[in-house]
């Protein structure tokens, strides 16, 4: 008889204990959702790292052409002009969604002793997505 | 005896609806689960597809930039070949290269020693483009060329990378 109720008294567990229990653990289980969404902003920002690089890298490409140029007159160092915001490579198509800057310094002595005559000049080309920098590319070009 | 039947007589079991009911729970739970599973062997399979297809896409892109800049110029760039599809030159090293696009495939082609290989059959889409010093102009030329630019699709298990890159052509004296 006292096996019986011991075994009467034994509580089950409702379904409203139940469905609470499932409540609090998709609470908890709620900010381990971020970890498949971030997996799938990682796949996107492959791609923005992907295309910036190439832009950066075709940017660089002209800059070189301009520089290395037998047209003295129009192009080469000398008319390679100091600018933050340099127009150097309006001529590369630009991808979709990505902002690209170049940055050309003069007489950055201080960047490379080579530079210390000042026959130098740091091109920066930096490709941007959505605010955030995807590419950068920096190079000397000397006179 | 008799108390003993008494005793067993006495315990409940569970009834219909309450078995239905717990499976039905059950059921919900598991289907909730199984989605997380799913979730995860897709997103397993997704990022192992996407890393394979930027490895390929990346391996073309570096291989293309390091060989076509090798273009060797001997008053004119010593190209024999500039279509869309196609492109053959002569390198730095007298050896003549070849890049052609066909169904899904590019392909490398070397004279000395003879050698062709795949470099993808997964591409899309493909396509080489010629510009001249401005690099807006599309060079008609040989005489012309002095940008070439690549365009071009990867695909993988329906994930598909776009990439445009270009090069100077090298080899000046």
């Amino acid at each position: 008889m006292r096996i019986y109720n011991t075994f009467h008294n034994q509580r089950g567990v409702s379904l409203v204990e139940i469905i609470i229990i499932v409540i609090v653990l998709g609470m908890v289980a709620m900010p381990y959702s971020n970890g498949f969404i971030s997996v799938s902003r990682s796949f996107i920002i492959n791609d923005e790292v992907l295309q910036s690089n190439a832009y950066a890298q075709s940017c660089a490409e002209h800059i070189l052409y301009f520089r290395r140029s037998p047209d003295t007159a129009t192009q080469g160092y000398a008319n390679l002009a100091i600018s933050a915001t340099s127009t150097a490579c309006v001529a590369v198509p630009n991808p979709a969604g990505l902002v690209i800057n170049v940055d050309i310094e003069g007489a950055l002595a201080s960047l490379d002793p080579a530079c210390a005559t000042g026959n130098c000049k740091s091109v920066t080309v930096t490709v941007a997505s959505s605010g955030q920098t995807r590419a950068n590319i920096e190079f000397l070009l000397m006179n | 005896m008799q108390r003993l039947h008494s005793h067993t007589n006495k315990q409940k079991g569970l009834s219909l609806i309450e078995l239905v009911v717990s499976i039905l729970i059950l059921s919900i739970i598991v289907m909730v689960v199984a989605q997380f599973v799913k979730a995860g062997t897709e997103s397993y399979r997704a990022t192992k597809d996407n890393i394979s297809a930027l490895s390929k896409i990346r391996f073309i892109d570096e291989r293309l930039s390091k060989e076509i800049r090798r273009t060797r110029f001997n008053a004119v760039y010593d190209i024999n070949v500039f279509t869309g599809t196609s492109y053959e030159f002569i390198d730095i090293d007298g050896v003549i290269v070849g890049y052609d696009f066909v169904g899904s495939t590019l392909s490398i082609t070397y004279d000395t020693p003879a050698i062709t290989s795949e470099l993808s059959n997964q591409l899309t889409a493909f396509n080489f483009n010629y510009y001249a010093s401005d690099g807006v102009s599309t060079a008609l030329a040989v005489a012309d060329i002095k940008f070439v630019e690549w365009v071009m699709t990867l695909s993988e298990n329906g994930i598909s990378y776009s990439l445009t890159n270009r090069v100077m052509l090298r080899g000046k004296p």
